[in-house]
């Protein structure tokens, strides 16, 4: 087989390697999303009723996950709790990919003295540790897991509007967009039909990849205690209830941190997929990557020191 | 009657804090009919002109003038009406059509977005793509389905749909090879036998120009250095800037009469001094210190050149 040929092949299965790896984590989020949906009717035991005789009982057949200090039962916990924390984020994903695309198209389109005030704006918010700003906001905020979410949402917009207006500015640079103007297209209908199908990939990516870490900050919010209010199932407030427990029964916390792993694994996989798919000139920054990047940056240095020498 | 009239336009971009003049005080007119070539080398302002009637660019001073009427402020609402008699074809055929929408519905767009009953859409872009050439199938293709040249007629067919009265091309054939650059130019004539449309055809190949055009404007560092019938230009070059590029069209001749200094960016302000000393043959003291008016050399031919009678 000649090399042209193999490459070929190489390069179809690459393909065919991506679509079903696609399949393959899409049908695990679905699993997760179905989980979350159906919750009510797989539980085993009612993850509100408390049960203290069998309390801080470890994980056992009876007891997949095993009770925590009240005797709820862990399993039944995490899978209501998943709906908490999994619709939150997704939710939290949406709310912030549609206004800080809106936002950013506006200010690639518009540009002038808008422009730059907004992004002066969003240059404010990405200045704080995102963390401890989200903290303050939820603190500001009456507590609940939509608190919670507004403050993540708030540190989180400027990412999606700036990835929105570069790309609205790249993509003013292309003729068809002095074309459209020229054929008489009204101002949204130059948004809606020439801007925003160019444009959509890079942002679908980009929220794609904020699924786990919105989940992440979410979770990490509740452990503080400024998330959802007990009893309410949810992750991040489950791991902070056992924390001080975590010595004598660790699955109080393991059994929701592994829940959470689990699923921010599974979502931003999903997410490198669809960028993979949906991106294909960004390349995945693995190790190997680097120690190359390493190697050469370092040999070329070497170089410039000898021809210096020399 | 004049299509377009430009009034002493004039651009300046903001170039490292100081103002470069990009086109300065150029004045011509179209008349209805007519065909008009505008050449000049890279960078000289051909495009900016291009650019500014169409509005894509405001022009920094001077009017603009379409069938009498002055279009140098209109925006909104009476600026898109304008375009009903105004279009271009632009340069890099391939990125004139959005990638994502089929040639058909690109086409049908400008159509629609003026008027035409949508039901009657369809049959006109076919019958608009019969018309230069390309397969009536090709309206359910995408633009990088097709090549270069096909995409060109394309883009010609869009811009002819609502048949402006001026059709601007700017270097519209330039991004394509020879053969299919005469299949252009071919195509441009004979719709200019069919259509009673103005042209206006940027090029910065004379010989291409000579053989569509009525008259030639010279341009060279954003003013026009020679206007005049195609014959006249031609054949009684008046302007050593016309002349060299009239040599660089006919590289055949080993002998070339003149070597030309080139002097790449030179932006530098000359004050009053004629814009092509540096490089021009026939220098004298007056050129370094007069800047040449255009000049009445015969009915309907000028030149910017203190030397010509």
């Amino acid at each position: 087989m000649s090399d042209d040929r193999l490459k070929l092949k190489n390069k179809k299965l690459k393909k065919d390697r991506t679509a079903l790896k696609l399949g393959f984590f899409l049908i695990l989020a679905a699993g997760l999303l179905f989980i979350a949906c159906f919750g009510e009717y797989i539980v085993p035991y009612d993850p509100y009723a408390q049960d203290l005789s069998n309390a801080l009982q470890p994980p056992s057949g009876s007891h997949l996950l095993g009770t925590d200090r009240y005797g709820r039962d862990l399993f039944s916990r995490i899978i209501i709790g998943a709906q908490t924390t999994i619709f939150s984020a997704l939710a939290l994903v949406a709310g912030i990919t549609i206004v800080g695309t809106i936002i950013g198209v506006i200010c690639g389109y518009v540009g002038g003295w808008v422009d730059s005030l907004i992004m002066r704006i969003s240059d404010i918010f990405l200045a704080f540790p995102e963390m401890v700003f989200a903290i303050a906001i939820a603190g500001v905020l009456n507590g609940g897991i939509w608190s919670a979410a507004i403050a993540v949402g708030l540190i989180a917009w400027p990412r999606y509007a700036r990835v929105a207006r570069s790309q609205v500015l790249a993509m003013k640079n292309h003729q068809y967009m002095n074309a459209a103007k020229l054929m008489g297209t009204r101002w949204y209908k130059v948004i809606l039909k020439h801007i925003m199908p160019n444009i959509l990939g890079p942002i679908i990516v980009t929220a794609a990849l904020d699924v786990g870490a919105m989940i992440m900050n979410l979770a990490g919010l509740s452990y503080l205690g400024l998330g959802v209010v007990p009893p309410t199932p949810e992750w991040g407030s489950m791991m902070s209830e056992g924390r001080s427990m975590l010595q004598t029964s660790p699955w109080i916390v393991l059994a929701p941190g592994l829940a959470i792993f689990i699923t921010v694994v599974i979502f931003n996989l999903l997410g490198d997929t669809i960028r993979d798919i949906l991106d294909p000139k960004q390349t995945r920054r693995t190790l190997n990557n680097h120690v190359q990047n390493m190697k050469a940056i370092l040999s070329g240095r070497k170089k410039r020191e000898k021809t210096l020498v020399e | 009657m004049n299509v377009l009239e430009l009034k002493d336009i004039t651009k300046t971009f903001p170039k490292n804090k100081k103002a470069f003049t990009a086109v300065d005080g150029v004045s011509f007119s179209i008349k209805k009919g007519e065909c008009i070539g505008l050449v000049g080398e890279s960078g000289c302002g051909k495009s900016t002109i291009a650019r500014i009637i169409t509005h894509l660019e405001q022009a920094t001073s001077g009017e603009i003038f379409m069938n009498e009427r002055n279009v140098t402020h209109l925006k909104g609402k009476e600026l898109r009406n304008l375009y009903q008699n105004l279009q271009m074809v632009f340069q890099n055929p391939g990125d004139s059509f959005n990638p994502r929408i089929k040639l058909g519905s690109s086409i049908g767009e400008v159509l629609i977005n003026f008027g035409k009953p949508r039901s009657e859409v369809k049959r006109t872009v076919q019958q608009l793509l019969e018309q230069v050439g390309l397969n009536p199938e090709f309206a359910v293709r995408y633009p990088h389905e097709i090549s270069g040249g096909q995409c060109q007629r394309a883009a010609i067919a869009r811009a002819i749909a609502i048949e402006p009265d001026l059709l601007i091309c700017d270097e519209a054939t330039s991004a394509l090879d020879v053969s299919v650059q005469a299949q252009i130019v071919d195509l441009i004539l004979n719709l200019r036998n069919e259509m009673n449309m103005s042209y206006l055809f940027i090029s910065h190949d004379l010989a291409l120009v000579q053989s569509i055009c009525d008259r030639i404007l010279v341009m060279h560092r954003g003013r026009i250095v020679e206007e005049g019938s195609t014959q006249d230009v031609i054949e009684h070059t008046a302007h050593p800037y016309t002349k060299l590029l009239l040599s660089s069209v006919f590289p055949i001749h080993p002998d070339a009469q003149w070597q030309i200094p080139t002097v790449p960016q030179a932006t530098e302000e000359e004050g009053n001094a004629c814009r092509f000393w540096q490089r021009c043959p026939y220098c004298r003291e007056q050129c370094k210190k007069e800047r040449p008016e255009l000049k009445k050399i015969s009915e309907q031919h000028y030149a910017a050149c203190h030397f010509v009678e």
